[in-house]
């Protein structure tokens, strides 16, 4: 094995040596292949000749960091090497050696690619608790770090463009010192290490992730110009990996008689939600991957709850307490919602079902007459999406879209449908159902089954609202927000 | 300018956590030896628990096949979330308080986001200042979808128990030194919380019997069970559009 892996590394290093000798013009001086000696490659330079402060450093020790073959881990960004290599690189024409930044530890977007998260929170700003300290140039305050869900491609939100609805500062926790304690009624408490809880059964599932307010009506989404990022940019998918409760409420013996959880993050606001012990039993998850690396510390590095498809807020990030429990109570910032009849209920949990059409939405233009591809994401929080349905005549006719899998539930669910712009004014929208037979009902019947008038609807701010979200295809191809127009 | 200036708040305010930290593993140091085990003494009120290993030691097995992992929990790993329970309060801690010694801890620790008389801070246009905190005093309203200019809701007065109150702060408060709170703490800010909204006197003791016993006025407008929780299906959510439309 050892000796397999081995041999394999001195042919990729030959090869590395022969293409470099060939770059450079160099005859491999050696009758038998090609020399060992990294003195004779061109990108090579001695370690006594390596910038030390483009050296990364270990977090914990601080000394500076090397591979398995005891190599420095060099970032190259500023140093000589580096300009040198660019010149080198601009000899070979346009186009070449343009690389600023040595990406090749940790790679970098294009730079012809700007999609960018919109609003204040998130980072270093204090949302709704408190002042955005971190300067910004938004005149409209909104309270989270929106994605730009038009840009996304494909059902996954890149990390580094996931929502983040923040309510203090980010903290940066160190993994070795963060526990998960988890007592109760259970018949064996317990505080893991994280190396410990990673060593448990895990399980890596596609989930979107919500705020309660992704989709409210009265704010950003009724703007002319909203995008589907203002709209919904509460809202993100990822594959999430982690451990599920159901094998944590095995491994510590949950009583009976819980009924609920209290899920309790170890940062400096505590954030904690009441959460049915069913969820856990069901599909909750201690995560700490996404999208293939480690939660961000936006996400709740090193671990957060993942309640897939209840809101956002009960998914406490930087968890650091769970207490079964058979006694309901709220804490801060757990919704109750007063409604019409004055009644007030203390939360839904589940999200409803929403799709929206991504292109062409808000802010694009159609720029020809002829065929495009209407796409978008359709996502429900009591399960798979079952059907998409697809309007360009302003909701008169709904035609189904190809639903295209796997269809994950609980998840952004891709939709196509093919269309050809006759150049006229259109309303464009889609409506989704999912596996529990609930649709995307149209503003009447939301109003309606709201008890509210079709006016008040229209004014208020409503979460959860999942009318469809229509679009409109001016004339001259610009499209709109037609909120409310379906 | 400005920045240097909040760079320097939060140089300090690292300092201070820092200083905290140090205090309180030393604190820990010292007691290890004679701390009861905290997982059983927070239980013991409760459930009747079958000896198990001290805190901070292996536990013995988990159930199934995790063996050689964890520890029993201190007292520090339960934290204030031990005393957190719902409207009968079961697991509220030893201790008690008034609104009158309520009002001294909030001027230290609470005034300067939540106003020296409870009104709220919101920041100033470029203040730069990363305080700001809700109302918590003067409530004479119950929340209402229609709701007249001059009522003012807060978090007494949408809260169906004091206990949300006690659990809030004993958990969540205060914000950047959240749960340090300490029993006798938490139930004098809290009787000051629910003084300062003419829900108690100045003078009434709060401690694990009285408090729960305190009657919010908005308590009638909730759910009277949490059952509607236990079965989804059961709420209507998933009638025709999705959206909970009951309880």
């Amino acid at each position: 094995m050892s000796l397999k892996k081995s041999s394999r590394r001195v042919f990729l290093r030959q090869g590395a040596t022969l293409a470099a000798a060939t770059a450079a013009g160099i005859t491999a001086a050696s009758g038998q292949g090609f020399s060992q000696d990294p003195k004779l490659r061109t990108d090579f330079v001695p370690e006594d000749q390596v910038p030390k402060d483009h050296v990364w450093r270990d977090p914990w020790t601080g000394e500076m960091m090397r591979d398995e073959e005891g190599n420095l881990v060099v970032d190259w960004t500023g140093t000589p090497q580096w300009d040198r290599y660019r010149k080198n690189a601009q000899e070979m024409g346009k186009g070449y050696g343009t690389l600023e930044v040595d990406s090749r530890l940790y790679g970098i977007r294009s730079r012809f690619v700007k999609s960018y998260r919109r609003g204040l929170d998130g980072g270093s700003a204090f949302g709704f608790s408190g002042t955005p300290t971190a300067p910004s140039a938004n005149k409209t305050y909104f309270f989270s770090l929106l994605t730009p869900v038009e840009t996304q491609l494909g059902v996954i939100t890149p990390a580094g463009l996931h929502y983040a609805d923040e309510h203090a500062e980010v903290p940066e926790i160190d993994p070795r010192a963060h526990r998960l304690t988890i007592f109760g009624m259970v018949d064996r408490p317990i505080t893991l290490t994280m190396d410990e809880l990673m060593d448990m059964p895990s399980v890596s599932r596609i989930h979107t992730l919500e705020c309660n307010t992704n989709g409210v009506t009265g704010g950003l989404r009724n703007v002319p110009w909203a995008t589907p990022g203002h709209c919904f940019g509460e809202g993100s998918c990822s594959e999430w990996t982690g451990v599920l409760m159901s094998t944590l409420m095995d491994a510590v013996g949950v009583k009976k008689e819980a009924k609920w959880f209290y899920a309790s993050a170890g940062d400096e606001y505590n954030q904690t939600w009441a959460v049915p012990v069913w969820k856990a039993a069901d599909d909750a998850m201690i995560a700490y991957g996404q999208n293939g690396e480690p939660l961000r510390p936006e996400q709740g590095f090193p671990i957060r709850l993942l309640c897939p498809g209840f809101q956002g807020t009960s998914n406490i990030k930087r968890i650091r307490r769970i207490k079964f429990t058979d006694d309901l109570t709220l804490f801060h910032r757990m919704y109750e919602e007063v409604r019409p009849s004055g009644k007030v209920t203390w939360f839904r949990l589940e999200m409803p079902p929403q799709s929206c059409i991504l292109k062409p939405s808000g802010g694009q233009k159609l720029t020809r007459k002829g065929f495009y591809e209407v796409r978008g994401v359709a996502w429900s929080g009591a399960g798979k999406i079952t059907r998409v349905e697809v309007t360009v005549d302003g909701g008169r006719t709904w035609k189904d879209a190809v639903i295209q899998g796997p269809v994950n539930p609980k998840a952004h669910t891709r939709f196509v449908y093919p269309w050809n712009w006759n150049g006229q004014q259109a309303v464009i929208a889609s409506r989704c159902t999912d596996e529990k037979g609930s649709v995307q009902p149209t503003t009447p019947e939301a109003a309606k089954s709201r008890g509210m008038s079709i006016e008040d609807f229209k004014t208020r701010n409503l979460s959860r609202n999942n009318i469809p979200q229509a679009w409109r295809i001016g004339g001259d191809g610009k499209v709109t927000n037609a909120i409310f127009s379906i | 300018m400005r920045s240097s200036a909040y760079k320097q708040i939060v140089v300090v305010a690292c300092l201070a956590l820092t200083a905290l930290v140090s205090v309180r593993a030393r604190a820990r140091q010292s007691t290890a030896s004679a701390a009861k085990p905290a997982a059983q003494a927070s239980q013991a009120k409760t459930d009747a628990q079958p000896q198990g290993p001290p805190a901070g030691e292996p536990v013995a097995n988990l159930n199934g096949p995790y063996t050689g992992m964890g520890t029993v929990p201190t007292a520090q790993d339960l934290g204030n979330l031990a005393f957190a329970s719902g409207f009968k309060g079961k697991d509220l801690p030893e201790g008690s308080g008034t609104a009158k010694l309520g009002a001294d801890i909030f001027a230290g620790r609470c005034s300067m986001c939540h106003g020296a008389n409870a009104e709220g801070v919101h920041w100033a246009p470029m203040a730069f200042s990363p305080l700001h905190g809700p109302r918590l005093g003067g409530g004479n309203a119950v929340p209402s979808f229609n709701r007249k200019p001059g009522e003012v809701v807060t978090l007494a007065y949408s809260a169906p128990s004091p206990m949300v109150l006690f659990d809030t702060i004993a958990v969540e408060m205060p914000m950047f030194r959240a749960g340090t709170l300490k029993p006798d703490q938490i139930y004098s800010l809290t009787a000051f919380v629910l003084f300062k909204n003419g829900l108690v006197k100045e003078d009434d003791v709060m401690n694990r019997e009285t408090l729960p016993q305190v009657k919010m006025p908005n308590a009638d407008t909730f759910p009277k069970s949490d059952e509607v929780y236990m079965d989804m299906s059961k709420r209507g959510c998933y009638q025709t559009y999705g959206v909970c439309q009951g309880d």
